[in-house]
């Protein structure tokens, strides 16, 4: 084991613990930070050089920064840390045994006396050129995995358009867009309007005056 | 070289994760809690650019990647979710939110 190794995993394990012992959503998010930058030293001493950046930028860059904005906006008056008194009865100790438990089944499955990885009973063998690289990384990612990359994509979308459901701001000029006369009026808002529709939705809840905006179901 | 064997990489990447579901199980805070879901996520993504680099196949690097869009999506509809359930409330705490306890 080099030095690197040791720090880099000293760093993250001492980050991950930081963020389940700060008391402020603040000092936990520093913790976390920390956490990302062991971690990505350990991608760096596996030869990961664009996992290490993009751990970097993807999570101390962008996933971090959301959660600082979104610590900014709940002021939680009353209480804002949170302390041991707030523990359910028996909570430490259960949730000790239980992390121990995974931990040890999880250290079991991979050194353990019956342990079943597949050739692991050897050395590192030298990287070929490249590995690892953004390079070979966009190679393999566009070759190989291009519906996983389309599927990541959707995913992405989902999220944006969720959020943008759930946070939006509502806008209620949907109505006075409309046409006011009778004739604009598509046939399933009679329909909605004496409730024979059980799922109204979208512009046609608002035209028939029943709701402005969208709520969130 | 790597600075150790396989095994110890797993084995920190075991830790991390634990550590995780230990921040899950014992913190009361939803925006703690779902920092220590990152932390599994990256915990998940050590072990898999672990194995990768041990088989030289990039494939767990792609797979690790393919977390890492996963698990944005999941902290902006768990941030968004967190924001408009506990800002009118006085605490931020996942036991004040029973409304469906009866």
């Amino acid at each position: 084991m080099t030095i690197l190794f040791v720090a880099a995993s000293t760093v993250a394990i001492a980050g991950a613990l930081g963020v389940v012992a700060a008391r402020t959503p603040v000092h936990g998010v520093l913790a976390m930070l920390t956490n990302f930058a062991g971690l990505s030293a350990l991608f760096l001493s596996l030869q990961a050089e664009f996992m290490a950046v993009a751990q970097i930028i993807v999570y101390a860059g962008a996933v971090m920064v959301l959660f600082l904005f979104v610590i900014s906006l709940l002021s939680a008056r009353n209480r804002p840390t949170e302390g041991p008194e707030d523990r359910l009865w028996g909570q430490l100790p259960a949730g000790v045994a239980t992390a121990a438990v995974v931990v040890a089944g999880l250290v079991m499955t991979v050194a353990g006396p019956s342990a079943t990885m597949g050739g692991a009973a050897g050395s590192w063998r030298p990287v070929p050129e490249g590995f690892g690289g953004v390079e070979a990384f966009g190679r393999v990612l566009l070759t190989a995995f291009p519906f996983e990359l389309e599927l990541a994509g959707l995913v992405l979308l989902v999220a944006l358009v969720g959020v943008m459901v759930l946070v939006g701001r509502r806008v209620e000029t949907v109505e006075t867009r409309l046409p006011s006369s009778t004739g604009e009026m598509p046939a399933t808002v009679d329909a909605v309007a004496d409730g024979s529709v059980r799922e109204p939705v979208g512009v046609a809840v608002t035209a028939s005056g029943e709701s402005t905006g969208v709520r969130p179901r | 070289m790597p600075g150790a064997t396989l095994e110890a990489y797993l084995a920190v990447a075991a830790l991390l994760f634990g550590i995780g579901a230990m921040g899950v199980l014992l913190r009361r805070s939803p925006l703690a809690m779902l920092m220590s879901v990152e932390i599994m996520w990256s915990a998940a993504g050590l072990a898999f650019v672990a194995a990768a680099r041990w088989w030289l196949d990039m494939s767990g690097h792609i797979l690790t990647f393919l977390a890492m869009t996963v698990a944005a999506a999941e902290v902006a509809i768990g941030l968004a979710l967190v924001v408009i359930i506990f800002r009118p409330r006085e605490r931020v705490d996942v036991d004040d939110v029973h409304d469906l306890a009866g």
